[in-house]
């Protein structure tokens, strides 16, 4: 109780800091959250805790929450999609199938720039499959492929060893490298499960098997899946290496 | 036939009827069949009778053919047609060399007299058309060739082009037959001929249809010489990459290697040797790196051997325009955002630029939850930056970035000095960070801005907005969007998102130019700046104030467009920024004919300055002055200043007579309106004035380029002492001087013949019973 009592006093310092840190609402980043015919939310608080801990922890101007996009053109969320160069599909159980014209505004979406980030309960999860089916049609001729250790997404922000979520069974993460760089990231560990928390502050899935500790982690890889999308291979300028070599080697 | 017929010594029967053909052919048809129909009614008559009747009808209808065709007879005065031989005489100025005791050109001139004479003695006719040629032909005067002969006539053409002798010939339909050409030259081409000729002359040559023959003057044997005959490389290179040029080396008399020398605006910049065989031509290649950006002028020499006819040619010069190849930028970013991510990708993909970034990712008052050795945030080098490595960069980009934090106050200096001194480059990006807000008021930096910053903070708008193209964007090439901007209202601005969010200032920096502006904040009276330009001593900056121009990136495609309206800003920004020649705003075009062969001593260069205005138009009544330095004078030759006003159409043209030979670099310096203090730009160009003339560089006789054009034209080469006996070709064509037609069926003998021809034909029918 202390501690929502805590939260819910220092929310207005925490909101007035992230207004004043960009001109403009569209200026700040934001995270566009992708409206399907499945189980598009079933972690509807993650984005918005992953977007605070961003600002809280760097430098970036965050949005205070997640804009809902969709891939249709007529709906307001249809609209929104090109303004949200960082895009989540999540979901889980079966993903219905995208239209054609669906699928087209999503590969101009990623091949003029933006990024998917794709993230299931568990790489068993029907939704893998269905959303590996709708990549395959999307951006035909491309591979997924596991995303090497020393992929610039593991040090963007922090230096990780792995990616981690909820759970932690798969240690790689996927993408689709489009013009150079990782414009589709898949995470199969519940990356969003491991964020979501309910209104008073408690989180509502535990991770497995490290508790807390994990769930630091997965915040850690949500910062720099978005420091990613902001910032692309800044980390693997030649200025970065000899720091970032003398950092792991210790 | 009257008196006069006497003249004509030709005759032809000819039809002059008018009648359509059908009307003869039906005609001809009528007349079969009464012929026929005649044959049959006379069956069982005596074969007698009936011969003569057939006879009769015959010639009745023999008769009506007179009277449809007309007949007439066609009386001609005709002569035979004589063939022209065009003989093409050498009057360029190696004709004038002396090989023997006597000049190429009175030898020609033997040569010629003697051709006209064997012509004159055939049986076949032919008649001799001389022309004279050197970078032209044209026909001779009478008395040329008597003046050549006598040596009155001394040969001066500044060029030889062996081509120019074919072309001479008027060919086709009307012109009097051609029975061959004669060249008459020492082969001495200025056009860069080789024993190969080129597709063109080989097609002339066959398009004459008829021998073409030459005739070698001159004597080549004692000949000894080393010519550098031309280098082949791009117009085209950029610095600091390796560059490799070619260099013809032609050997007469000569088997050595040879050290060539090659120089850059005078300083030797690499050499290489070069083995030479008698009577070869080989390729020499020198590779360097190029180091400075601008039009250069390189020579490549080699030394003068013993005995060597002509010294002039062991020199080579020649132009290079040198591009950097990328452009180095720093990029300062005070917080990862879209905005940032969006200019990070444009300059990362372009090829032609060397990025180096620096982002903060953490503020001190960011709690990231781990130690240092968990982050792979490293130190903000500010030191080395902006102070050793500054003067690296060609363009620094501050975007919503802060100084103050990072202890950068000392080195706001060190930015002014990069963009007033060294000529830099400096845009600064909008944001909570930028400007005002960035506390850049009354710094150095603010000196270097298009715009004057207000004091304090929270000078912000967050409106959204569709700016506006004002007179100076719609010219400038910043702005220019491409297709965008084509033919729509706004430079099709309209059709871009609105921008959103915009950083205020007190007004503009005097100079400067509004390229985009606010549609309703005002700065005093005037619209609010959103994209700014402006010269600042030597170099340049730009202030975008607002951190939103990526809405013409993914938000634009998003809404149907290309999304490249915000590459393109951004490239079209440092070009200019950079000062990219193609963008200068004052402009000096040397135009000469052949800029790699240089300019022929003596002649004038043709001069052209152009200068532009801030919005990129035409300016008239700027001061410009040309200083043309030469480069490699050993005379001493002191630079020449010209001085001048543009014309209403931005430019200034003159002439420049250079009063010594080598290389020279043209240096225009404009000022708007004359006022020194409003230095507009300054550009460069630069040209070769040949210390000989081609003719001279060129005098070898080349007998091999001779013996190849008369092998294309189907002729013979001969010695200049050879020339009877050459055969020709004798078209035997006639041509008819005057004719005239006479009737022949209108005359009243032919009339009375077919009366009494009908008359007695049907007589004898009727008696026999037949009719």
């Amino acid at each position: 109780m202390r501690r929502r009592d805590f939260l819910l006093a220092s929310m207005p310092l925490v909101l007035a800091a992230s207004g004043a840190r960009a001109i403009g609402p569209r200026s700040e980043v934001g995270v566009g959250r992708l409206k399907h015919g499945g189980a598009w939310d079933a972690r509807p608080e993650a984005l918005r805790r992953l977007l605070w801990e961003v600002g809280k922890r760097t430098s970036i101007a965050a949005a205070k929450d997640a804009a809902v996009v969709a891939l249709d053109e007529e709906s307001p969320e249809g609209k929104e999609l090109f303004w949200q160069p960082l895009v989540v599909l999540a979901g889980e159980g079966e993903l219905p199938p995208f239209s054609a014209r669906q699928r087209a505004r999503l590969e101009r979406h990623l091949r003029y720039g933006g990024t998917l980030l794709i993230d299931a309960p568990s790489a068993a999860d029907p939704f893998v499959a269905g959303a590996k089916r709708e990549l395959a049609a999307v951006l035909p001729g491309t591979t997924l492929r596991a995303l090497d250790d020393e992929h610039v997404i593991f040090k963007s922000f922090y230096l990780l060893d792995g990616a981690v979520g909820r759970t932690r069974d798969d240690a790689h993460l996927y993408g689709i490298d489009v013009a150079g760089r990782a414009a589709v990231v898949l995470s199969t560990n519940d990356l969003l499960g491991a964020l979501e928390r309910d209104r008073f502050g408690t989180w509502r899935y535990d991770c497995e098997p490290d508790g807390d500790a994990q769930r630091e982690l997965a915040f850690r890889l949500g910062v720099n899946l978005v420091m990613y999308a902001t910032c692309l291979d800044y980390k693997e300028d030649q200025v970065h290496i000899p720091f970032i070599m003398k950092k792991k080697r210790r | 036939m009257s008196p006069s017929d006497a003249t004509f010594n030709a005759s032809e029967l000819v039809a002059l009827t008018r009648l359509p053909g059908w009307v003869i052919a039906a005609v001809a048809l009528a007349l079969v069949l009464a012929l026929v129909v005649g044959a049959r009614a006379t069956r069982g008559a005596p074969p007698a009778v009936r011969a003569g009747l057939l006879a009769l009808r015959a010639a009745l209808c023999a008769g009506v053919v007179v009277l449809v065709l007309e007949p007439g007879m066609r009386l001609m005065a005709t002569s035979k047609e004589h063939n022209r031989v065009l003989i093409a005489v050498d009057v360029s100025a190696s004709m004038s060399e002396d090989d023997d005791g006597r000049s190429r050109a009175r030898r020609a001139a033997d040569a010629a007299k003697a051709l006209v004479d064997d012509l004159a003695r055939r049986d076949a006719p032919f008649v001799p058309e001389l022309w004279l040629f050197d970078g032209t032909a044209r026909k001779a005067a009478p008395g040329d060739l008597d003046l050549l002969q006598s040596g009155a006539l001394v040969p001066t053409g500044a060029a030889s082009r062996l081509p120019a002798a074919l072309e001479a010939a008027p060919l086709g339909n009307g012109a009097p037959p051609l029975g061959g050409v004669v060249i008459v030259s020492d082969g001495a081409d200025t056009s860069g001929l080789s024993p190969a000729l080129t597709p063109e002359l080989r097609e002339a040559a066959l398009r004459v249809n008829a021998p073409v023959h030459t005739v070698q003057v001159g004597a080549s044997t004692p000949f000894k010489d080393l010519a550098l005959e031309r280098v082949l490389t791009d117009e085209l290179a950029f610095v600091r990459n390796k560059l490799t040029i070619e260099v013809n080396v032609r050997s007469k008399g000569f088997d050595a290697t040879v050290p060539l020398t090659l120089k850059e605006d005078g300083r030797p910049v690499a050499s290489t040797d070069v083995t030479v065989s008698d009577g070869e031509t080989v390729k020499a290649s020198i590779t360097f790196e190029p180091q400075r950006a601008g039009k250069r002028i390189y020579t490549v020499s080699a030394p003068v051997l013993a005995d060597e006819r002509i010294a002039e040619n062991n020199r080579v010069d020649f132009t290079l325009k040198l591009i950097r190849d990328r452009i180095r930028v720093l990029l300062v970013a005070g917080r990862p955002s879209w905005d940032e991510r969006h200019v990070r990708r444009i300059l990362k993909e372009n090829p032609s630029v060397d990025l180096i970034s620096f982002f903060i990712l953490r503020s001190t008052t960011d709690l990231t939850n781990a130690g240092n050795r968990e982050l792979s945030l490293i130190p903000f080098p500010t030191r080395e930056l902006f102070t050793e490595e500054l003067d690296t960069f060609d363009v620094v980009i501050f975007q919503d970035f802060n100084y103050r934090p990072y202890q950068m106050a000392p080195y706001l200096e060190n930015v002014k000095q990069f963009v007033e001194d060294a000529g830099g480059g400096f845009m600064m990006i909008g944001g909570e960070l930028s400007f005002s807000e960035g506390d850049y008021e009354g710094t150095p930096v603010a000196d270097v801005l298009p715009v004057r910053l207000l004091p304090g903070s929270g000078h912000v708008s967050t409106e959204s907005f569709a700016p506006l193209l004002t007179a100076a964007g719609a010219s400038h090439p910043v702005t220019d969007l491409g297709e965008l901007s084509g033919g729509e209202p706004q430079g099709g601005l309209a059709t871009l998102p609105p921008l959103e969010g915009v950083n205020l200032v007190a007004g503009l920096r005097e100079g400067a130019d509004v390229l985009l502006a606010h549609p309703f904040l005002n700065v005093g009276s005037e619209p609010a700046p959103v994209v700014a330009v402006a010269e600042v001593g030597k170099g340049r900056s730009m202030a975008v104030l607002t951190d939103s121009t990526w809405f013409w990136g993914l938000p634009h495609v998003g809404a149907g467009g290309r999304g490249d309206a915000h590459r393109r800003f951004f490239a079209n920004a440092l070009r200019w920024l950079i000062r990219d020649p193609e963008l200068s705003r004052a402009r000096i075009v040397v135009d000469l004919p052949d800029a790699t062969r240089g300019v022929e001593p003596g002649s004038a260069v043709p001069l052209e300055a152009r200068t532009f205005n801030s919005r990129y138009q035409p300016e008239g009544g700027d001061r410009v002055v040309i200083t043309l330095t030469p480069l490699d004078a050993t005379d001493g030759t002191a630079p020449t200043i010209l001085e001048g006003t543009t014309g209403d159409d931005g430019a200034w043209r003159g002439s420049f007579e250079p009063p010594s030979s080598g290389v020279w670099r043209a240096r225009v310096d404009a000022k708007a309106g004359g006022d020194d203090t409003k230095p507009i730009g300054s550009d460069e160009d630069a040209f070769v004035v040949r210390a000989t003339a081609a003719e001279k560089l060129f005098a070898e006789p080349r007998p091999e380029v001779l013996a190849a054009l008369a092998s294309a034209g189907g002729g013979r080469a001969v010695p200049v002492d050879e020339v009877r006996g050459l055969p020709f070709v004798d078209r035997k064509l006639t041509r008819v001087h005057r004719q005239r037609t006479e009737p022949l069926w209108n005359q009243a003998w032919v009339i009375g013949a077919l009366t009494v021809l009908a008359g007695a034909e049907w007589w004898w029918r009727r008696r026999r019973g037949f009719a």
